[in-house]
């Protein structure tokens, strides 16, 4: 019998085996690739990305229901714990707002000739470190809130692809710096699915309706 | 006190002390609540057997079953209640007093 039950964990680990289906890795890196397309061959219709996360949502928790809830079933957490998942979601949404408004603004004032040559020069070269940190940033602070460690190492692929491209001569670096780590984690996302679903077989004689059976 | 242990081991919810049920409680504690499957999965109970420990659970007026609603279709969900909760916390307090009485 264990002396001291250790509830942060079972809490931790009912929290990651919700998760370990790949689909938040295949859903994020199916939109990063659309995404990174999208700015490849045409970067002024980067504003496409706002109706691509809206149809991401539905297209998340239809996979979840469809494909988690039958084989894994069905948990509700603390609120302790969706008040974590409330402050990512505020805090992706908040830093990405802030990069558009930055880069729209630095745009426009660049057009107006309102900044030093200099600095329009220092961030037109580095455009896409900038990029690359904001887009780590994001993944890095989604790993600790969700507590998703692999979200780490997305977050360090991104930053390589992106800083590898600023020294690469390529067209569309912005679009391969989406697309690359997007790649990483849809690919990695269907392998995790792929396991999963070998793991986990629909359980027989349940349904997601009449889950409770006793 | 336990004739002849000198634990004060009667006050231990012998309910709760059953293996697979105390994993049972743990989980359904640490989360608002869990349906079935999950609880089997977690805990790695069959069907049959965590039906059995549900029932004594549910009997024993620890666990409720609530419905909930996924994809517009109603899902049986199953939370600890007040008294199950306080049940847990007792239990642990009392087991971690029993352990810490025992000598090194």
């Amino acid at each position: 019998m264990p002396a001291n039950i250790d509830l942060k964990d079972i809490e931790r680990k009912a929290y990651t085996s919700f998760h370990k289906d790949g689909i938040v890795d295949i859903v994020i890196g199916f939109c990063a690739i659309v995404f990174g397309i999208i700015f490849y061959y045409e970067p002024a219709m980067y504003f496409f990305f706002i109706g691509l996360f809206i149809a991401a949502t539905p297209m998340y928790i239809l996979m979840k229901n469809s494909i988690t809830v039958p084989r894994i079933g069905l948990v509700r957490f603390k609120p302790e714990r969706q008040e974590r998942i409330r402050q990512l979601l505020l805090v992706i949404v908040s830093i990405t707002v802030l990069a558009v408004i930055l880069t729209n603004a630095f745009w426009v004032m660049s057009m107006m000739k309102a900044l030093p040559r200099s600095l329009i020069d220092f961030l037109d070269h580095y455009y896409m470190i900038y990029f690359g940190v904001i887009l780590s940033a994001i993944l890095v602070i989604g790993a600790y809130l969700a507590e998703l460690r692999r979200f780490y190492a997305y977050g360090l692929a991104t930053l390589v692809a992106f800083t590898s491209l600023h020294f690469i001569d390529v067209p569309g670096k912005l679009g391969l710096g989406l697309a690359i780590p997007g790649l990483v984690m849809l690919l990695y996302g269907i392998v995790m699915l792929l396991k999963f679903l070998r793991d986990y077989p629909i359980v027989k004689g349940s349904t997601a309706g009449s889950a409770g059976g006793h | 006190m336990e004739p002849g242990t000198g634990l004060p081991v009667d006050d231990i919810d012998r309910l709760i002390h059953e293996p697979a049920r105390l994993m049972i409680m743990a989980y359904l504690y640490v989360v608002d609540s869990a349906d079935f499957i999950f609880l089997m999965r977690q805990t790695g109970l069959t069907w049959g057997n965590l039906s059995a420990h549900m029932s004594k659970l549910e009997a024993a007026g620890y666990i409720e079953v609530a419905k909930d609603f996924v994809d517009k279709k109603p899902h049986t969900m199953l939370r600890l209640t007040d008294k199950g909760r306080d049940a847990f916390r007792q239990y642990r307090k009392r087991m971690k007093g029993v352990l810490d009485s025992l000598p090194d």
